[in-house]
């Protein structure tokens, strides 16, 4: 099962997997490794070659879809729910940053990272493509290993190269998200956090109580594994109000 | 235009990235060593956080760069100064700041490692009463065995038990070079001691015992600052020192 999606500032169409009841406890089995979290959740993403802000936007949208359309944000002190369509009003445009630049025997070219920042190495993939001699190296298209490979042998004056691509695009690769003053920086692990909480919807506590109470309503608790958690609340809603009913009719009965 | 894998370019890259020769102060002649990578440089600037922790690791990383990359295993605690400056002059290029913000040439560094003899005593003994210091100077290699060792018990002890100062970070250093200890007959090797005990004895020393201690090990100190001394000026080996991308200071006056 898909869901399609749209990009605001390209409109290209992007697929996912569907986010379901389930994938919410797997996510609980992979801890507090971000960077597993992240590669799990990149994982619903079908369409390839997307980079980390059509990637972000993607799993928004796909929470907006299986989830939630806001997500609970904390402001002096107090929780305030944002609709996701709001945030992504700050992805309307985004400006063209693709550069080339000439660096000893090689010719680099950047643009925005292609890889979620979960450390050192995948903050540099704004670097996407390396030409040596008569060679290219298109570095989206590496496995993971690959790429901290090819990063981690390249020769250390390419790291001032890198940064200073990034320094001089910082406006360009941090967008505002509710507001001015809280920002999504793209080349900074806080970014992946911030995406790695949004599909963090229910503890693991209430995962299992939720479960336990659907089970009573139904037989095969597959079903409820594999709806969506705006499914979940839905039964979960019918359930208390079948509860409460049935109060009031035993309630009546004692009177 | 060729199309190529990450294999292939990581050869492409070896083929680039060829062997250099540096001189190397212990052995009084120069060798082979492999240029240094960008994974080093990270490694190496993201441990240089301050307090005793980061200093260890600092140094650890700069070890273990040498220790993979120089073709000789054999290298002394002197020899990582003048390895790693020819080693960066080799990666981010000739030119380095002082810690007055002034230009330095690393060659002039290089031209001090050669000209400023490194002949220390490897072995040392301190003698008090019934209290005896066999020290010695640790390879790299085993001065990296002795950080680990250090890191692994820092990580264990309540911060609030190990304040992060200075005198934190020079005791550390000082137990790199105590080999054994021996009060009237029973000996014990330093290293096979828990990190906190190795502090509590290093504070307990009687100052004659401390003092000597110190001037072995300010052997090696007094030599880094010979030779890391440019002129009037002096250039520190830090995580600025790795970075490369050295901007004029003069630029903005």
């Amino acid at each position: 099962m898909l869901v399609e999606v749209e990009i605001p500032f390209n409109k290209k169409k992007v697929q996912l997997n569907v986010f379901k009841f389930k994938h919410i406890n797997e996510l609980h089995w992979l801890k507090n490794s971000l960077s597993s979290k992240i590669k799990f959740l990149e994982g619903f993403i079908q369409t390839p070659r997307l980079n980390a802000v059509e990637k972000f936007i993607s799993l928004m949208l796909l929470r907006s879809e299986c989830i939630d359309s806001s997500i609970s944000v904390q402001r002096n002190n107090k929780s305030v729910n944002v609709d996701i369509e709001y945030i992504l009003e700050s992805f309307s445009q985004l400006a063209d940053i693709k550069t080339t630049i000439k660096h000893d025997s090689f010719e680099f070219v950047f643009d925005y990272p292609s890889r979620f920042c979960v450390d050192s190495n995948t903050m540099l993939s704004v670097l996407r493509q390396i030409k040596l001699d008569d060679s290219i190296i298109d570095l989206d298209l590496l496995s993971d290993e690959e790429f901290n490979n090819v990063i981690s042998n390249l020769p250390p004056s390419c790291l001032s190269v890198i940064t200073s691509f990034i320094d001089k695009h910082a406006d360009h690769l941090t967008f505002s998200l509710f507001g001015t003053k809280d920002k999504i920086d793209l080349t900074d692990f806080n970014s992946s956090l911030f995406v790695s909480n949004l599909f963090d919807c229910v503890s693991e506590q209430n995962y299992r109580e939720y479960l336990f109470l659907l089970s009573k309503r139904f037989s095969d608790i597959n079903f409820v594994l594999n709806c969506t958690f705006y499914e979940i609340e839905d039964y979960l809603d019918l359930y208390r109000k079948e509860a409460q009913q049935q109060n009031v009719e035993l309630q009546k009965t004692i009177d | 235009m060729e199309n190529i894998t990450a294999k292939e370019f990581l050869k492409k890259l070896a083929d680039i990235e060829t062997d250099f020769n540096i001189y190397v102060p212990s052995l009084g002649k120069s060798v082979e060593t492999l240029p240094l990578t960008l994974k080093q440089q990270k490694d190496i600037i993201s441990t240089a956080t301050g307090g005793a922790h980061g200093s260890l690791e600092f140094t650890r990383s700069i070890n273990d760069a040498i220790l993979k990359n120089v073709k000789e295993k054999k290298l002394y605690p002197y020899d990582r100064v003048p390895v790693i400056v020819q080693l960066r002059k080799h990666s981010l290029g000739d030119r380095a700041l002082t810690d007055d913000y002034e230009y330095a040439s690393l060659e002039d560094i290089i031209k001090n490692c050669k000209n400023e003899k490194a002949s220390f005593t490897n072995t040392g003994e301190i003698a008090v009463d019934s209290l005896k210091l066999k020290l010695r100077i640790p390879t790299l290699k085993e001065e990296n065995e002795i950080i680990s060792k250090c890191l692994i018990e820092l990580d264990k002890i309540d911060p609030e038990d190990v304040t992060e100062t200075v005198g934190t970070v020079f005791v550390f250093e000082l137990i790199k070079y105590i080999h054994t200890i021996s009060i009237k007959n029973d000996i014990v090797a330093f290293s096979d001691l828990k990190i906190q005990d190795r502090v509590d004895i290093i504070e307990r020393l009687p100052l004659s015992v401390y003092n000597e201690l110190v001037s072995f090990l300010r052997q090696i100190g007094k030599y880094e600052a010979d030779i890391l001394a440019v002129g009037d000026s002096y250039v520190s080996i830090d995580a600025a020192f790795f970075e490369g991308n050295i901007f004029d200071p003069s630029a903005d006056a």
